[in-house]
């Protein structure tokens, strides 16, 4: 199931060759900062968290099996190492998003086709979602950013959380409900 | 309360669905029902104009989410990183294993085992007698161990002396026990039955048979009947038969300007095949992505590699969306009659093109902004800022004066090749294309300025799970 290429790089640092971990972390580091980023929804926080997700996952290396894909493997010692941090980081959680320094604070559209203010309303929308997001449970969050922002199916989500499929299904309907309820409460 | 004076703070939350309609619709949005979910869903919707709302809903929800933008790393972290593992002298194996991980069970986890489930066995004993001591003492518990042991149908009238000891609560006395309950799991609290279905799934019977085993879940969903929300249509297949619903489809499509239409499918490769030779026989082209391409190549299909699709066009009037679902249909019945249970456009859900939606296709076709820019007004390729050639500039001058600017050809002769109308396909998930493929340029620069009256459509091909 997992990746040629990514199998090839996993046996080589197996191997003992460090650096071929360093392709690893090249391929995949992106798509995990962003995935970890809307999680702590802190720059400086999802930067720790990926790089300790890698280190992990280095040190784990042997115990990966292959039966699943290298990156759901992966995510799954990411996003538990984000819930673990964001549930440590709840009590101060600061949900201003702009306090955060979040990407919403640069509304600039350079689209020629764009009006006036429209770059401001679309990063006042983006706000609105971003703060409905940052108040959401660890566990709704970590579904719908998996789902909506990366797609995954609910079989590799249960295997990225840990958590049966009818878990993923429940918790992703009363996250969806819940983000209905804060988007319209921000609406009013 | 009359139907047109409740709130609209009741349709937000969808409280008059069950918690199993809720998870369903829920389940929709993630494309991740069975054939027969989807059945179930579709006549929901069908029904329930509650249940339309709460869809559109949760589909503009999560395309808001998708169209937050991406993170990027602003360094790259792979050389901190090899040099952290050297520094630390770290390799495989040096760690135990994440404690999410299924650790593989040996002689002393088992000891560690035994010896929780000894103690739990103990304490849960330890328990029973403590309480089942303490429920013997004091009328309001005796109360509860009562209710609790009544079965929960007995009549009314047969427990007027429980609801006397509820109604009438003595006064706590020093060194009374009471009952801390632990709030149950929110993830395993029962649905809220404000409105149950008329049957509790029987034993042992899979939920999702229990939910087909419902005859219709719309008709006892609503206490009441709520205002209609039209703007979302089921058509079905067979609606397409019918000349009065393909006439009330066509007024519904002639009140907006842009939709997106959702199909679940099975094989959205195979579905979007027989939407290409639909495309086709009306006469417009389909660029395919190169990403959507690669979803779709053998390997992938051979793979099976579920990838939904979407589609978009624009400059159809609703006469011709309406044939082309109607071919569409004539392709799928083809198929089912050569391979039982091989049709694929069962229904499609069309709903108003919502704000979320144009800013979702901008994002998929990489360009800035919420809406989709109008095309040039000028013909196709005409730079309308650059000054017209003086052959043209007679051509319009004898257009305006009535002669005509362009001839019509001689008999036996072709016409000039009018404009290419295309079609644009790009993947949706799980991949997404990529925002400046040549493909989606093509498709950007054959736009032109559409026909009154014509419609934006956004397809959504979304291949449900077996």
């Amino acid at each position: 199931m997992v990746n040629a290429d990514d199998q090839r790089w996993i046996a080589r640092c197996l191997d003992g060759d460090t650096a071929a971990f360093g392709e690893l972390v090249r391929r995949y580091q992106d798509r995990l900062y962003n995935t970890v980023y809307r999680l702590v929804e802190n720059p400086d926080d999802a930067l720790d968290v990926v790089q300790d997700a890698f280190l992990n996952a280095y040190q784990s290396l042997d115990g990966f099996k292959g039966d699943s894909l290298f990156f759901t493997w992966l995510y799954r010692i990411a996003v538990n190492t984000a819930i673990s941090h964001r549930r440590k980081q709840r009590v101060l959680l600061n949900i201003d998003v702009d306090r955060n320094g979040g990407p919403g604070v640069q509304p600039l559209d350079d689209s020629a086709y764009s009006r006036p203010g429209e770059g401001l309303e679309r990063a006042e929308q983006e706000q609105r979602v971003q703060r409905a997001l940052a108040r959401l449970s660890p566990e709704h969050r970590a579904v719908l950013v998996l789902k909506d922002m990366e797609g995954q199916k609910y079989e590799a989500m249960a295997e990225i959380l840990g958590v049966p499929v009818g878990t993923i299904r429940s918790r992703l309907h009363r996250a969806r409900a819940e983000l209905r309820e804060l988007l319209e409460r921000e609406e009013e | 309360m009359s139907p047109r004076a409740l709130p609209v703070s009741a349709l937000r939350v969808g409280i008059m669905l069950t918690e199993q309609c809720r998870q369903l619709l829920a389940a929709y949005v993630d494309g991740e029902l069975t054939s027969r979910q989807q059945e179930t869903v579709l006549r929901l919707l069908n029904g329930s104009p509650e249940a339309r709302e709460l869809l559109r809903r949760m589909q503009q929800d999560a395309a808001a989410l998708r169209v937050l933008p991406r993170q990027r790393l602003e360094r790259d972290l792979s050389a901190p990183i090899v040099q952290l593992i050297a520094d630390r002298r770290l390799r495989p194996g040096s760690r135990r294993r994440p404690s999410f991980e299924h650790a593989r069970p040996d002689f002393s986890a088992w000891a560690g085992f035994s010896a929780a489930a000894a103690a739990l066995l103990l304490v849960a004993f330890g328990s029973y007698l403590y309480f089942a001591t303490a429920l013997e003492e004091g009328p309001e518990n005796q109360a509860v161990a009562k209710s609790k042991a009544d079965p929960p149908d007995r009549p009314a009238d047969k427990r007027k002396d429980d609801v006397r000891h509820e109604r009438t609560p003595q006064p706590k006395k020093e060194g009374e026990t009471f009952i801390a309950v632990k709030p149950a799991d929110p993830e395993s609290v029962p649905a809220p039955a404000v409105a149950q279905a008329p049957s509790e799934p029987a034993p042992g019977k899979a939920p999702d048979a229990a939910i087909m085993a419902a005859p219709d879940p719309v008709a006892t969903m609503e206490m009441f009947k709520v205002a209609a929300v039209a703007r979302l249509q089921i058509l079905k297949q067979a609606d397409l038969d019918h000349a009065q619903r393909r006439q009330q489809l066509l007024e519904e499509l002639r009140k907006g300007q842009a939709y997106r239409v959702e199909s679940p499918v099975k094989d959205s490769i195979k579905a979007f095949d027989r939407l290409k030779a639909a495309l086709t026989a009306r006469g417009i082209s389909l660029v395919i992505d190169q990403t959507a391409q690669a979803r779709m190549s053998n390997s992938a299909r051979l793979a099976k590699i579920k990838t939904n699709f979407v589609l978009y066009v624009e400059d159809v009037t609703p006469e011709e969306l309406v044939q082309l679902f109607q071919f569409a249909a004539v392709e799928d019945r083809k198929a089912e009659k050569l391979r039982k249970d091989d049709s694929q456009f069962d229904a499609v859900v069309i709903n108003a093109m919502a704000d979320a939606d144009r800013e979702e296709l901008c994002k998929l076709l990489g360009l800035k902004g919420r809406k989709l820019p109008d095309p040039p007004s000028g013909p196709l390729g005409t730079d309308v800022r650059k000054p017209v050639a003086d052959k043209t500039a007679d051509d319009i001058a004898r257009s305006l004066t009535g002669q005509g600017g362009l001839s019509r050809p001689e008999p036996g002769k072709p016409a000039a090749k009018s404009p290419e109308h295309l079609a644009l396909a790009m993947p949706y998930n799980p991949v997404r294309p990529r925002p400046d493929s040549p493909e989606i340029k093509r498709f950007l620069a054959s736009r032109k300025p559409p026909r009154p009256g014509t419609l934006q459509v956004l397809l959504v091909l979304r291949e449900m799970g077996e």
